[in-house]
């Protein structure tokens, strides 16, 4: 098994993800790497003060 | 059968408020339509025909008693298998739900039920309103009525094809980053994606918490306004549901465009992706129908597609791992192969990746809504492509990506897909309108002056 493959069965069982076949260790491979490209499409730079969408209500309004 | 199966919801309803037209002739009809051609489409995953007969015969007792409920009483609709039906099992097209019997309807089902609409059945969809089109989950995939060996969109795939078809003249399917917009494009008919909040989530599986919508799907505009009309309202069950008043969405239909100012976003289809040559000559050619009946066109700028489609996918898969963790840590092989490769990114996401994507999410809502300002309604692409041949998995993919949808689920605004015409190859074209939030009225309209004065939803495909 390769240094990186056993990298990624760390990250997979971290994630509670044991049951695995072949195919998809493949497919969680290619995860990653999606998942590097669309986070890398989110800006990091945004002001403090901008808060997230849907905030927090500790109720209905009147 | 011709006949009946091609009636708009409005003429459909206008028959039977007359009783010129039988809740359960109608209801048998569609069956009978549904039973010859659907084996060749696949819309249906599971049909409710007993039920059916039971609602029209009840329809049809009440409306001769003088007890006419409204536009759907007596209209036969589907709703796509990831919508409740108490009794009647939610699949979500996929093996891992495949016995999962609902045990109460829907916040939707329950309004249809009260309107006295005919439930014909449960329409296909992609695996969880996600992974697809797939040959490997326990039912086939839709397949488009225009052309079966073609995708006919996603994913409320079945209720796109069932329309089409003339299987009803009504269906629910729901979108989280386009997937009413999508297969109504695809499939030349009219499909909603209102104002986030405008209608309820309750009762329906969940992709994306923050992203998802439930909407109207029809063959025309006007039945579409009818059909939102019944589901749209106030629901304190969904913490997410506006209380804004719902108005008659079909006040305006008829008022035309003059003076009205529309914005065009062609930076998405020329700039961001460049679509196919007919699609995007169809898009201008709306617009400049709509110029000539007094409209003010005027070209808008957002900003980049992939910021939003960027902060879409974030939101949309770390949401969706949340709720589909616990099954692919002890089943994963009883998802289809698309569904888990779809899912598999939202492992990799942090905490931060995601408050940071919807940080994001919350200046382009503001950056949209200030573009808007300066016009009533905006008009795009909705998909850069006509469908792809189905069982083409690598361009199905390419397409996926190629669509201006995932803006509007990022920023909540009400977008509403409509047909633009078709392509030389006999599938259709569309394009989208888009309102301001809670503003559907104004899109209908737009969109109604267009379709009068075009043929196009009442086109319908030759099933053979």
């Amino acid at each position: 098994m390769s240094q990186d493959r056993d990298a990624l069965q760390r990250e997979a069982e971290q994630a509670g993800l044991t049951q695995f076949s072949e195919k998809h260790w493949a497919q969680f491979a290619k995860a990653k790497a999606s998942a590097e490209q669309l986070v890398s499409g989110i800006p990091r730079h945004l002001h403090v003060y901008e808060e997230p969408a849907h905030t927090f209500r500790a109720s209905e309004e009147a | 059968m011709t006949e009946l199966a091609h009636l708009s919801l409005a003429q459909a309803s206008a028959l039977i408020r007359s009783k010129e037209l039988s809740p359960v002739d109608y209801t048998r009809a569609l069956l009978g339509h549904i039973d010859i051609h659907d084996a060749k489409f696949n819309a249906f995953l599971r049909q409710t025909p007993d039920m059916a007969l039971q609602q029209a015969k009840q329809a049809e007792t009440d409306i001769e008693a003088g007890n006419w409920r409204g536009a759907l009483h007596g209209i036969p609709y589907g709703l796509k298998d990831i919508i409740d039906v108490e009794g009647v099992p939610t699949t979500g097209h996929s093996k891992i739900l495949a016995d999962n019997l609902a045990r109460t309807d829907a916040f939707v089902t329950q309004r249809l039920k009260a309107a006295g609409a005919v439930l014909m059945g449960k329409l296909s969809t992609h695996e969880f309103a996600l992974g697809g089109p797939s040959f490997d989950l326990p039912w086939p995939p839709a397949r488009n009525a225009w052309n079966r060996d073609y995708f006919p969109g996603g994913s409320s795939s079945g209720s796109g094809v069932a329309l089409a078809a003339g299987f009803v003249p009504a269906a629910l399917g729901t979108d989280t980053g386009g997937s009413v917009r999508n297969p109504a494009s695809m499939c030349g008919i009219v499909g909603m994606k209102a104002t986030y909040g405008r209608v309820s989530r309750r009762g329906v599986l969940p992709l994306a918490y923050s992203l998802d919508h439930i909407g109207p799907m029809t063959r025309t505009v006007t039945d579409n306004a009818m059909l939102l009309g019944v589901i749209a309202g106030h629901d304190p069950q969904d913490p997410g549901s506006a209380r804004s008043a719902v108005p008659d969405f079909t006040a305006d239909l008829d008022k035309g465009v003059d003076g009205l100012r529309i914005g065009v976003i062609r930076r998405f289809y020329t700039v961001d992706f460049e679509a196919d040559a007919e699609m995007a000559r169809s898009i201008e050619d709306a617009v400049q129908i709509l110029a000539k009946q007094g409209a003010e066109i005027h070209e808008i700028d957002p900003g980049p597609l992939v910021d939003y489609t960027s902060a879409n996918r974030v939101i949309l898969l770390s949401e969706a791992y949340a709720i589909h963790e616990k099954w692919l840590q002890e089943r994963p092989a009883d998802y289809g192969d698309l569904t888990r490769e779809r899912l598999l990114p939202g492992a990799f996401f942090r905490a931060v990746d995601y408050v940071h994507a919807l940080r994001r999410r919350e200046v382009l809502r503001h950056q949209f809504n200030a573009c808007m300002a300066s016009v009533d309604v905006a008009i795009t692409a909705s998909s850069m492509d006509p469908a792809c041949p189905i069982e083409d998995a690598e361009l199905c993919e390419k397409h996926y990506g190629r669509q201006a949808r995932a803006p509007f689920n990022v920023t909540g605004n009400p977008a509403l897909a409509v047909p633009t015409g078709f392509a030389s190859t006999g599938l259709p074209l569309s394009m989208q309108i888009i309102g301001k939030p809670f503003d559907e009225t104004t899109v209908y309209r737009v969109a109604r002056a267009y379709e009068r004065e075009t043929e196009w939803t009442s086109r319908h495909p030759v099933l053979g």
